[in-house]
């Protein structure tokens, strides 16, 4: 995310629990502020622009809805701009 | 009447100038800037010419939609051969100084011979004075374009200058214009060998735009898009440091001189810490983004230190590369290499390796004049970059670029020298990136990341592939390439083509107006492979071939240890079988007749004897 490293929070999760399903926790934790960036859109479905990131390996959107999560993973949300 | 170029010679053994025109068939084939420089390049540069003598040429460059007002076309491009790498060196800078040369009513210029004294040139069309730069000799890049300011007292005159690393012929010496940087290669040392300081151009005059109307609709729609395009407003604030978090989230960091790809001190050394730094936002000429940062070190010793920047290579090369986490120190290296003129990325990857030399015990602390140069010493990574700008102490040595460093160095230390054809890699690991791999292999200038960013591996932009994956990556690579040979010899900047400001069709439409005849993106696109082909075939005439195309053993033998792409290597035969089979390349990694013909060169392709490599 835009502020992850100040946003970087914890989950409690249950088994079977998706990537998808953390996201949306999230999202609805945050959507206030999602709107207020210029990253989001007004749907907050982060899914359809962002870069998402199991322990630092990609998942396209199918892989987040299928994709479980367990303790002590790390899940990264990010809007990926090119250029570096 | 057709469009053609104007391109103004200047010889500064004689000191003599002349006007060439450039007809408008060789801006369809070559488009501009590096392309046309390629082309010029190969035509007029001997085999084996010593890039730091006087028979070498430096060649600055712009294109047809520099000056025009669209948005991001703005860069120039200074070509040469390059001190560090021996290859074809194409080395772009935005800013003003481009769109100024270009409205002095000259496309560009091609510089000859060497100056028994120090100049500097003023240009604008018409005339040409050869200015002592005496006074200028010593100066920093800053100093150098005040002075000329002052002396000149033409506010809006623009000026490419060398510091003191591009007049003692440090191979890494960049050119500064402004703030920006033709950094990558040594170019400031070819201008440092001909003795020349600086190039000042006040140019005011209109661009050629054979249809201006349909120009103007069209650059105003692009311009139109921008607010509304998420991506483009986000790079705009934050810029490239944006993906410092991203790229180590997908272990691909370089740290600690490659050992891993995952940087403990990313938290103090990212864009958040940045912005909190910011001064103010800064642009480019035309540009309705301004991804730039104005940025001022808040703590310690280099509080009150005021670079514009750092962008993302310049966080990571003093940053992770040389195991550093305060950002102040970033931002005071920064500094320093813009005012002596050095590239940052290649010094970040030197000071990192010298690290790593006296980590193991090949450097001791002595033969580093008592600098306690290790993993992490920030104090010791800035007193370095000035010793390397003035050639001082182990300095010297570090100077001529981390190959030459390493084999003087010797006691095996070449072992995990991170470079390609001499030119220092940077901010990528290719273990976790494979396509990257490809792309620092076989980039025309040695080890770059710019010539073709596969993005998609970097920073997961759609449409998603695998990054650790090797099937199909030539394709994809050569895709990328293409399009950055396309958008480099027009001048365009390639952020905004790569985060929704502007695509293919936008760049064939604004060229087709300002030529005044349709150009499909389809011969954009071949332009582009045309253009990698010809710098292909000049490399190859120096006597570069696929065992050229090579990986440091590191990537190639020791695993990532850490991160998501843990226990990788990158399988570097396979990936060029696969690459060079898409380029229509033979196994040796020499273009065929075939695809010569194709792209219109057959006749550069005959004219490629076997030479033996040159000297660099």
């Amino acid at each position: 995310m835009d502020k992850d490293v100040e946003r970087a929070e914890e989950y409690e999760v249950t088994p079977g629990t998706t990537v998808r399903a953390v996201m949306e926790l999230f999202v609805r934790r945050h959507l206030a502020c999602l709107r207020e960036e210029p990253l989001s859109g007004d749907s907050g479905k982060l899914w359809e622009t962002h870069v998402v990131m199991l322990n630092g390996i990609g998942l396209v959107p199918e892989k987040q809805l299928t994709t479980e999560v367990k303790e002590g993973d790390s899940i990264s949300i990010f809007l990926p701009v090119s250029g570096g | 009447m057709p469009y053609f170029f104007s391109l103004l010679r200047v010889d500064l053994t004689q000191r003599k100038f002349r006007e060439e025109r450039i007809d408008e068939s060789m801006i369809l084939k070559f488009l501009g800037g590096r392309g046309l420089g390629a082309k010029i390049l190969f035509d007029e540069l001997e085999p084996t010419t010593d890039p730091l003598g006087a028979e070498n040429k430096l060649l600055f460059l712009t294109g047809p939609l520099i000056g025009t007002g669209a948005p991001w076309c703005v860069k120039y491009t200074v070509v040469t051969r390059s001190p560090l790498s021996g290859t074809i060196l194409m080395s772009l800078a935005g800013g003003f100084f481009g769109p100024r040369l270009r409205c002095t009513g000259y496309d560009g210029l091609i510089i000859e011979g060497k100056s028994e004294e120090s100049i500097y040139l003023w240009i604008d069309k018409g005339r040409v004075e050869f200015r002592k730069a005496s006074h200028l000799w010593g100066m920093t890049t800053e100093e150098c374009q005040e002075e000329i300011h002052e002396e000149l007292s033409e506010p809006r005159v623009q000026i490419a200058c060398i510091g003191p690393a591009g007049e003692r012929a440090v191979r890494l010496a960049c050119i500064i214009s402004g703030r920006r940087a033709a950094g990558r290669g040594g170019a400031g040392a070819v201008m440092g060998s001909k003795n020349l300081k600086a190039i000042a151009v006040n140019g005011t005059r209109k661009v050629p735009i054979l249809e201006p109307q349909g120009f103007k609709e069209l650059q105003m729609a692009i311009r139109k898009e921008v607010p509304k395009t998420d991506r483009l407003k986000v790079f705009g604030k934050y810029g490239t440091p944006k993906n410092l978090l991203l790229v180590n989230e997908r272990g691909i960091f370089p740290t600690r001189n490659f050992q891993g790809g995952v940087f403990e001190g990313i938290r103090e050394v990212n864009h958040i810490e940045q912005q909190r730094r910011v001064i103010r936002e800064v642009t480019c000429h035309a540009c309705p983004v301004a991804c730039g940062n104005l940025t001022r070190a808040a703590e310690g010793p280099y509080e009150g230190i005021t670079t514009e920047g750092p962008e993302y290579e310049t966080f990571w090369a003093f940053g992770a590369q040389c195991g550093n986490s305060s950002i102040d120190a970033i931002i005071a290296a920064d500094r320093m290499c813009d005012q002596l003129g050095l590239d940052t990325i290649s010094t970040g990857n030197i000071i990192g390796f010298a690290m790593e030399c006296m980590e193991r015990g090949l450097l001791k602390q002595e033969e580093l004049d008592g600098l306690d140069l290790r993993f992490g010493n920030h104090s010791a990574m800035v007193e370095m970059i000035r010793r390397i700008g003035y050639r001082e102490g182990i300095g010297d040595i570090l100077a001529e670029g981390v190959r030459r460093a390493a084999d003087l160095i010797g006691k095996g230390s070449q072992n995990f020298v991170m470079h390609v054809k001499g030119l220092e890699l940077a901010g990528y690991d290719p273990r976790g990136a494979k396509g990257m791999g490809i792309e620092y292999a076989t980039s025309p200038r040695g080890g770059c990341h710019e010539r073709g960013l596969v993005s998609r591996e970097t920073f997961g932009v759609a449409p998603f592939i695998d990054p650790l994956s090797k099937e199909g990556k030539g394709a994809v690579v050569k895709a990328v390439q293409d399009v950055t040979a396309v958008l480099d010899s027009l001048g365009v900047c390639v952020f905004p083509p790569h985060n929704d400001g502007m695509d293919m069709m936008d760049i064939a439409g604004l060229l087709s107006f300002v030529l005044g005849k349709s150009i499909t993106p389809e011969e954009l696109m071949e332009a582009g492979d045309r253009i990698w082909n010809l710098e292909r075939l000049f490399n190859t005439r120096e006597g570069f071939t696929r065992e050229d195309d090579a990986l440091p053993a590191r990537l190639l033998k020791e695993p990532m240890p850490e991160g998501p792409a843990k226990g990788h290597v990158v399988e570097l035969d396979q990936l060029l079988n696969d690459y060079y089979l898409t380029r229509q390349w033979d196994n040796n990694g020499i273009p065929t007749p075939e695809v010569l013909d194709k792209l219109g060169l057959a006749q550069e392709g005959r004219s490629v004897h076997l030479h033996g490599k040159g000297d660099c």
